[in-house]
C-alpha cells in the first residue's frame, strides 16, 4: 500500500532560500533538464505551488537543511505523487535515474553532515524522568506534578523528551533547588520522622454520629456500624495524620469496603482525594458483596504538613439528600436492617434484596508511615558520612553520590568546588551533616545531573561511550538512571559487546521498572495527553466523567502492555479480536462488564465494533473537540501516529467556516467537509487526510458507536453516518472494520512509523533522512520474525542507530 | 576553593554581621520603598486574557471615535467609557489560521510551531524594567497552570491558580523566620556559584554549536543568582500589613468552577492589592485557558467557553456565549472600579496602571483570529486618552453588516487591514510603561490613536 509522503519538516520549505553555487555543473547535467521540464513550472520563479520552490534549493547536499527537502522530493516522486497526474508524466526510467542520483548525493553528504555534529549534546531530563531518577538514586518519591512543583514539559508531536524542545528557564533552576533540598531532607533526615499508625473507622468519618460512640458502644452496636455512601456522597477525615502535622514520606494504607452493583449498571467507584494536594490519592471500582467486604491496599507519597483526605462514591445516581440517604436508625449497619431507611426514604433494594443503586459501604481505613523500605535504604548506603568523618571519608561519600547521580565516573578534581562548599560551611559553623548536604545539593543542581550528555568537547566521535550507552538504554526502558549491574557492565567496558548488551536488554525488560516504558511510550507516541484537553460538553455527554477519561487512557496503555508482555505482533494495534476493559469502559462500550474491578483482557466479537487501538475511546476522544468528532483531526492523527507522516498545516488564509443555518436540513460534518473540498487549494491535501478520519464517523466525540449523527438544530431527522471512503491509492472501504483490515493488510508502513517513534523516544530527537536506511533495516529484520513488538525493540537496541551518536 | 565562591560567601557573611549587630542595612537601590516625592511614579501593566473570542455579532461596536454606542455584550463597561478604549481590527499576522495557539502569542506576536520557539511576552519585558523596584518581578495568574508569560528564551512561565497560595507567597513571611530563610538563601548562593562555575568551564571548552542548551542553563543560573541576591535584600524589608478582613477574603477557598464570579473578583482584588502594596508592577492573568474557559453556573451556563464558541450557529448557544462574554466584561469592570478606588500619587491606581483586556481569537467557531476583541484601560498618567472606539477596519471595508453573519465572520477571520497588528499596540504600551524600544515582535508602528483626546 502506498501512502502520500508528506513534508516532514514543512516549515523548512518556507525558509528555503539559500542558493548553492558549487557542483552546479554536475547537477545541471545530471538532473537539471529533468527538473526544468517536470518540476520548475510549478515550483520555480513564476509559481511556487505549496509555497515550494526547487530552483533556489541549495545544491550542497552535505549541508543539512535543504538536503531534507531534496529527500522529500525523492519520497514524493517515489510515491508517484509528483509530478501530479494532470501534468506530463516523465519516463519512469528517467525518473528513477534522477531519484537515484539525488539519493546518492544525499548519501555522499552524510559524512560531511555528521562531521558538523555538535561535539557534546545535552538532553535535559523530563519531569517524569527526574522523578524516576530521584527514586532510583535515593529511594525518595518526589511528585514533580504536584501543584507548584515542576512545570509541564513541552512536547514535539507528543514526545516529551526531545532535546531541542526541553528548554530550561530560571524557574527550572529555582524548582530544582527546592526539590533537591526536600529530596535530601527525606533521604537523610536530621531527625527520625515521627511514625504514624492509626485507624479511622466508620463512625470516625460519619460526623453526624461520631459523638455518639460511647452510647453505641454501650448498646453493643458500635462494632457493627458501617458508613453507607450513596452515589456522589463525599465524607472527609480519612487523613493519615489524625490531625497532626505528619512527616513527609510514603504511607501505606489499607481500606475495607463493600461495593454493590445494581444489575446492568456501573459499580460504585471509590475515590480518595486530597484537595490541598490537588490530587486523587487512590481510586478503584469496588465489586464486593455487602457481607464479604474487600481490603484494598495502596501506598502513596504525602508531603510534610496537614492534609485532609476525602472519600467519595464517584458515580452518578440519586444523592444522599432528601428521599435517599440517612438511615432511619441513625447509624447504618446492614441493608437487611429495616431501620436502614425510614419509610419515606428512597428504596435501596428490590424485593430480592438486590441493590438498586451503586452503593459503597465503608468500614475502616488504616494508615502507616512514613514507611522506609529496606530496598530504599540500600540505595542510600555509603552516601552519607558519619558526623566525625575525615575529609577523605567525606570526599569518598560525595564521589560515590556524584558518580551515581551523574551516571558516569567523576574526573580527578571535578568535585573540588563541591567539597569546597562543604568546607566553607563547616568553617562557618554549620554542623557537618548540614554542610555535607549542601555539597549534595550542588551535585543535584549541577548540569551533570539535569542533563544527559553525549560526546566530549573537542572531539567528533560517532561512538557512544559505554556509560553513554548505559544511560541511553536505561532512560529508554526505565525512564531513569542505570542500576548497579548496568553500570558495572559499562565500567568493565563490556556493554557495547553485543552479547552483553543483549543479555542486559533481556534483564531490563524482565525488571518491573519496564512498566515505566509500557506506560510512558504509548502515552507519548499516541499523544494520550490530549485526552480530556477539551472536556466534553456536559449537556451533550452527561455520561462523561473523570473516571471514564482515566479508564480510556488506561485501556490504551494496558493494551500496549499486553502486546509488549506477550510479545504479540504490532498488527494487533491496528486490528485485534480482544481489548483491555474495566467495568467503567465496558459500560461505556455497552458490553458485558467484567466481574471484577481493574482491567482484564476481553475477547471481542465483530458486533462490538471494537478491536485495535483505533477504536479505543481514548483515541476517538483525543481527536475530537469535546463537542463534535473531527474527521480531519482524526485523519491527521492516523497519518501521524500510524503512518508516520505529518500533513502540512493548512494555508493561513482559509475562509471562515459558516455555521449550519438553523432552517436548513440537518447535515453531518462529512457533508460540510465535502463543500470545503470544492476549493482546489484545500482539496489536494484533504483528499489524502480526510478518508483516514471519516472511516471512524461511526464513533461520536467520546467514542460511542452510532449509526446516525446527532445534529442539534436544523430541519428533519438526524442524518445517517457514512463512514465509507477511498484511500489515496484507490482502494475502497465501507466503514471502520473495512478500513482497519486495509491498514493491517500491509504492516510495513506502520512498522516503519512505529520504529521511527521508538527511535525518537529512545534517541530524544526527531529522525532524519540519514536515519532512514537503518530504520528500513530494522523493519526488514522485524518483518522476518512476524512483526513482534519486542523483536522490533531488540533490533532497535542492537542497531547502529541506537548505539551511535 | 575558587575565588569567586569565596567572595560570595564573604560578602554574605558581611551582611549577616551587620544584621547581628542590629545595625540597619544601608538602603540599596533595589529595595528602596516608594517615596512619592523622590521616585518617579511607578508604571504598572496588567494583561488579562479572555479565551475563545466572543459572539462577534453581539460584540462589535459599529461607530468609531467618540460617542459610540456600546454593543450588547460590552454594556457592562459603559460606565467606564471615560477610562477605556475598545479597539477593533487588530490581529497577529502569525496568529491567523493557528487556532488555539493564539493564546500563546497574545502577548508576544511570535511565529510558533515546529522548531520555532515563542519570544518574550510584553509583561516580561516590562518586568525587566520594574523588577529592581519590587519584591516580585512579576505575577503570573491563570485558571490553569498555563500563563501568558514567556521569558527571553521563549519559555512559558508557570502560573499560579489559587488566590490563597498567591496571597501567602506575597504577604506572609517565610516559615521558620528570617534567619532560616537567609541561611537557605546563602546555601543557595554558594551552590549556584559552584554549578555556574562548573558549567562555564565546559562552556569554554566547547565549540559554538551546542552552546544553546548550555547557554540556557548558564543564563538561568545567573538569573537565579540575581534573584537570590534580591530576595536576600528584601528579607529585611518588612512585608506590608494586610488587615484581617482582606486576608480572610483573599485566602478563602473559592471554587472557580462553581462560582467563577467570586473567583474572578477575588483574583482581581488580589491583583489590586499587589499593585497597591507595590509587590509587583507587572501581572498577567489568563482568566481562562482556550480549552478550559470557565462555565458560568450562576447564569445557567454549564459549558466551557470553548464549547460555547463552537456554536454552529445555534441561536441558544450564541445567546449563552453573549451572556458569558458580558459576564466576563462585567468582572473586568469590577477590576477597573477597584483600581479607580485606590488613591495613588494624587490620582488613582488606575491612572498609573495600564490594563489590557482581550482575546487572541474573535470568531471561535471557525478559529477566526482577526479583528480580535481588545480593550485598553487606565494609564492616564502616561498620556493615554480614552473615550473613543478606535477602529482599524474603517476605510478598509464597506462597513459592518451584522445582519450578514457570513460577511462579519469573514472580517473576524481574515484581516481587512493588514497593517493593524496587535504588536503595534503592544509596542505602544511597552513604550508607555518605560521600555525603551522601537520594535516589539512584528510591530510596524506605534498607535498614536491612544493619545488623541
Amino acid at each position: 500500500m502506498t501512502f502520500p509522503a508528506f513534508f516532514r519538516v514543512w516549515l523548512l520549505l518556507v525558509s528555503a532560500t539559500a542558493i548553492g553555487l558549487a557542483k552546479t555543473e554536475d547537477f545541471d547535467s545530471a538532473v537539471g533538464s529533468f527538473l526544468q521540464e517536470h518540476c520548475i513550472r510549478c515550483h520555480g520563479e513564476k509559481r511556487q505551488k505549496g509555497d515550494f520552490r526547487i530552483d533556489t534549493l541549495s545544491r550542497e547536499f552535505g549541508e543539512g537543511t535543504d538536503t531534507e527537502l531534496w529527500f522529500e522530493i525523492i519520497t514524493r516522486m517515489g510515491a508517484g505523487e509528483m509530478p501530479p497526474e494532470d501534468g506530463d508524466q516523465p519516463d519512469p526510467e528517467e525518473a528513477s535515474r534522477v531519484m537515484e542520483w539525488l539519493a546518492a548525493q544525499i548519501k555522499a553528504g552524510e559524512a560531511a553532515r555528521s562531521a558538523k555534529r555538535a561535539p557534546v549534546e545535552h538532553y535535559r531530563l523530563s519531569r517524569e524522568e527526574y522523578a524516576h531518577t530521584v527514586y532510583d538514586l535515593l529511594g525518595v518519591h518526589y511528585d514533580t506534578r504536584a501543584p507548584g512543583a515542576f512545570t509541564e514539559d513541552p512536547d514535539w508531536h507528543g514526545f516529551e523528551r526531545i532535546g531541542s524542545e526541553l528548554s530550561l528557564s530560571p524557574s527550572h533552576i529555582e524548582k530544582y533547588l527546592t526539590a533537591a533540598r526536600q529530596i535530601l531532607e527525606q533521604a537523610f533526615p536530621d531527625s527520625e520522622p515521627r511514625q504514624t499508625k492509626n485507624q479511622r473507622d466508620a463512625l470516625a468519618i460519619d460526623w453526624r454520629n461520631a459523638a455518639k460512640r460511647k452510647h453505641l458502644e454501650d448498646i453493643g452496636v458500635a462494632e457493627h456500624v458501617r458508613t453507607l455512601l450513596w452515589p456522589g456522597h463525599k465524607l472527609s477525615y480519612l487523613r493519615p495524620d489524625g490531625g497532626y502535622r505528619q512527616a513527609a514520606g510514603t504511607y501505606r494504607a489499607r481500606i475495607q469496603v463493600s461495593g454493590l452493583t445494581p444489575e446492568g449498571a456501573r459499580p460504585p467507584h471509590l475515590v480518595l482525594h486530597s484537595k490541598q494536594l490537588d490530587r486523587t490519592i487512590f481510586e478503584a471500582d469496588v465489586l464486593a458483596p455487602e457481607h464479604e467486604p474487600v481490603i484494598l491496599e495502596f501506598e502513596t507519597f504525602i508531603p510534610d504538613g496537614k492534609f485532609d483526605i476525602t472519600i467519595n462514591n464517584d458515580v452518578p445516581g440519586p444523592s444522599n439528600s432528601g428521599r435517599s440517604g440517612r438511615p432511619g436508625g441513625y447509624v447504618f449497619t446492614t441493608l437487611d436492617d429495616p431501620k436502614s431507611r425510614t419509610p419515606w426514604q428512597r428504596k435501596m433494594t428490590d424485593d430480592e434484596g438486590n441493590p438498586l443503586y451503586p452503593f459503597l459501604i465503608f468500614d475502616w481505613i488504616e494508615w502507616e508511615g512514613p514507611i522506609v523500605k529496606s530496598e530504599d535504604l540500600v540505595k542510600r548506603e555509603g552516601l552519607f558520612p558519619a558526623e566525625d568523618a575525615t575529609a577523605g571519608e567525606i570526599a569518598a561519600c560525595l564521589t560515590r553520590f556524584a558518580e551515581r547521580a551523574w551516571r558516569r565516573p567523576v574526573a580527578e578534581g571535578e568535585l573540588t568546588r563541591y567539597l569546597a562548599i562543604i568546607d566553607a560551611r563547616i568553617a562557618a559553623g554549620t554542623p557537618p551533616p548540614a554542610a555535607y548536604k549542601t555539597g549534595m545539593l550542588g551535585i543535584l543542581a549541577s548540569k551533570n545531573f539535569t542533563y544527559l550528555a553525549e560526546g566530549s568537547p573537542g572531539e567528533n566521535r560517532a561512538e557512544l561511550t559505554d556509560f553513554e550507552l548505559a544511560s541511553r538504554l536505561s532512560y529508554f526502558l526505565w525512564s531513569s538512571m542505570p542500576d548497579a549491574e548496568l553500570t558495572a557492565a559499562a565500567k568493565a567496558g563490556k556493554l557495547s559487546d553485543p552479547e552483553v548488551l543483549e543479555s542486559q536488554l533481556a534483564r531490563m525488560i524482565a525488571d518491573p521498572k519496564i512498566a515505566r516504558f509500557t506506560e510512558s511510550f504509548p502515552h507519548q507516541w499516541l499523544q494520550l495527553k490530549k485526552v480530556g484537553m477539551f472536556p466534553p460538553d456536559e449537556k451533550l455527554y452527561p455520561d462523561y466523567d473523570r473516571w471514564l477519561e482515566r479508564s480510556m487512557i488506561l485501556e490504551t496503555t494496558e493494551f500496549f502492555r499486553e502486546v509488549f508482555s506477550k510479545n504479540l505482533s504490532i498488527g494487533e494495534f491496528l486490528n485485534s479480536d480482544w481489548t483491555m476493559l474495566n467495568p467503567r469502559l465496558a459500560h461505556h462500550y455497552e458490553m458485558k462488564s467484567p466481574s471484577s474491578a481493574g482491567f482484564q483482557r476481553v475477547a471481542l466479537s465483530p458486533e462490538t465494533n471494537r478491536g485495535g487501538i483505533l477504536t479505543h475511546g481514548s483515541i476517538l476522544s483525543l481527536s475530537s473537540d469535546g463537542t463534535r468528532h473531527r474527521p480531519v483531526h482524526r485523519g491527521i492523527w492516523v497519518s501521524e501516529a500510524i503512518l508516520g507522516k505529518t500533513p502540512p498545516p493548512p494555508p493561513p488564509n482559509v475562509d471562515a467556516i459558516e455555521p449550519n443555518p438553523v432552517n436548513e436540513p440537518k447535515a453531518t460534518i462529512r457533508m460540510k467537509l465535502a463543500a470545503h473540498k470544492a476549493d482546489p487549494n484545500c482539496a489536494s491535501c484533504h483528499a489524502k487526510i480526510d478518508p483516514l478520519g471519516l472511516a471512524f464517523d461511526n464513533f461520536d466525540a467520546i467514542g460511542r458507536w452510532r449509526t446516525e449523527e446527532y445534529v442539534p438544530k436544523g430541519q428533519g431527522g438526524n442524518p445517517p453516518v457514512d463512514a465509507s471512503g477511498v484511500l489515496p491509492d484507490g482502494r475502497r472501504f465501507e466503514g471502520p472494520a473495512d478500513f482497519k483490515q486495509l491498514l493491517a493488510a500491509d504492516l510495513d508502513p506502520f512498522s516503519q512509523a512505529l520504529t521511527e517513534k521508538l527511535a525518537t523516544y529512545a534517541l530524544r530527537r526527531p529522525m532524519t533522512f540519514d536515519d532512514h536506511e537503518q530504520i528500513e533495516a530494522i523493519v526488514e529484520e522485524t518483518r522476518e520474525e512476524g512483526y513482534q513488538l519486542r523483536s522490533l525493540i531488540e533490533h532497535l537496541v542492537m542497531s547502529d542507530l541506537f548505539q551511535k551518536r | 576553593m575558587n575565588i569567586q565562591s569565596q567572595s560570595w560567601l564573604l560578602s554574605r557573611r558581611h551582611v549577616l554581621r551587620g544584621l547581628g549587630a542590629l545595625v540597619a542595612l544601608p538602603m540599596l537601590d533595589c529595595m528602596r520603598p516608594l517615596s512619592a516625592a523622590a521616585a518617579p511614579r511607578p508604571k504598572r501593566g496588567v494583561f488579562i486574557y479572555l479565551p475563545n473570542g466572543v459572539n462577534t455579532l453581539d460584540y462589535q461596536i459599529l461607530q468609531s471615535g467618540k460617542g459610540y454606542t456600546f454593543s450588547k455584550s460590552l454594556k457592562p463597561l459603559e460606565k467606564h467609557r471615560d477610562v477605556i478604549t475598545p479597539i477593533s481590527g487588530l490581529h497577529h499576522p502569525h496568529g491567523i489560521g493557528h487556532h488555539h495557539g493564539c493564546q500563546s502569542i497574545w502577548l508576544t506576536g511570535a511565529e510558533i510551531g515546529q522548531g520555532k520557539r515563542n519570544s518574550i511576552s510584553l509583561d516580561q519585558l516590562i518586568a525587566e524594567q520594574t523588577a529592581p523596584h519590587t519584591r516580585f518581578s512579576s505575577l503570573e495568574l491563570s485558571n490553569t497552570g498555563r500563563s501568558l508569560a514567556y521569558n527571553r528564551d521563549g519559555i512559558q512561565l508557570p502560573a499560579e491558580t489559587k488566590p490563597g497560595q498567591v496571597f501567602s507567597r506575597l504577604f506572609e513571611a517565610p516559615e521558620g523566620g528570617i534567619a532560616r530563610e537567609r541561611e537557605q538563601l546563602q546555601v543557595r548562593g554558594s551552590v549556584l556559584d559552584a554549578v555556574l562555575d562548573e558549567a562555564k568551564e565546559l562552556d569554554r571548552k566547547m565549540g559554538v554549536e551546542d552552546r544553546t542548551r548550555l547557554d540556557q542553563y548558564l543564563t538561568s543560573v545567573r538569573e537565579i543568582e540575581i534573584r537570590t541576591e534580591r530576595a536576600d535584600r528584601w528579607l529585611d524589608v518588612p512585608r506590608p500589613e494586610v488587615d484581617e478582613a482582606t486576608r480572610k477574603r483573599l485566602t478563602k477557598d473559592v471554587s472557580q468552577t462553581s462560582d467563577p464570579g467570586e473567583y474572578f473578583r477575588v483574583m482581581y482584588d488580589l491583583m489590586v492589592l499587589a499593585f497597591e502594596t507595590d509587590m509587583t508592577r507587572s501581572i498577567t492573568f489568563s482568566s481562562g485557558d482556550e480549552g478550559k474557559g470557565l462555565p458560568v453556573p450562576e447564569l445557567g451556563i454549564n459549558q466551557t467557553r470553548h464549547a460555547l464558541s463552537h456554536h454552529n450557529g445555534d441561536p441558544d448557544q450564541l445567546a449563552r456565549l453573549t451572556q458569558s462574554d458580558a459576564f466576563n466584561f462585567e468582572q473586568f469592570g469590577y477590576f477597573l472600579d477597584r483600581l479607580a478606588a485606590v488613591p495613588d500619587a494624587g490620582g488613582s491606581l488606575l491612572d498609573s496602571t495600564i490594563a489590557l483586556y482581550g482575546s487572541g481569537m474573535a470568531y471561535g467557531h471557525s478559529h477566526g483570529n482577526a479583528n480580535v476583541p481588545t480593550i485598553v484601560a487606565g494609564g492616564a498618567a502616561f498620556g493615554i486618552k480614552h473615550g473613543r472606539h478606535v477602529d482599524f477596519n474603517e476605510e478598509h471595508f464597506d462597513g459592518y453588516d451584522l445582519g450578514n453573519a457570513k460577511a462579519h465572520y469573514q472580517i473576524c477571520s481574515r484581516p481587512v487591514n493588514a497593517e493593524a497588528r496587535v504588536s503595534n499596540l503592544l509596542l505602544t504600551l511597552a513604550q508607555k510603561l518605560g521600555v525603551e524600544t522601537e520594535q516589539f515582535g512584528d510591530s510596524a508602528r506605534t498607535l498614536s490613536e491612544l493619545e488623541q483626546a
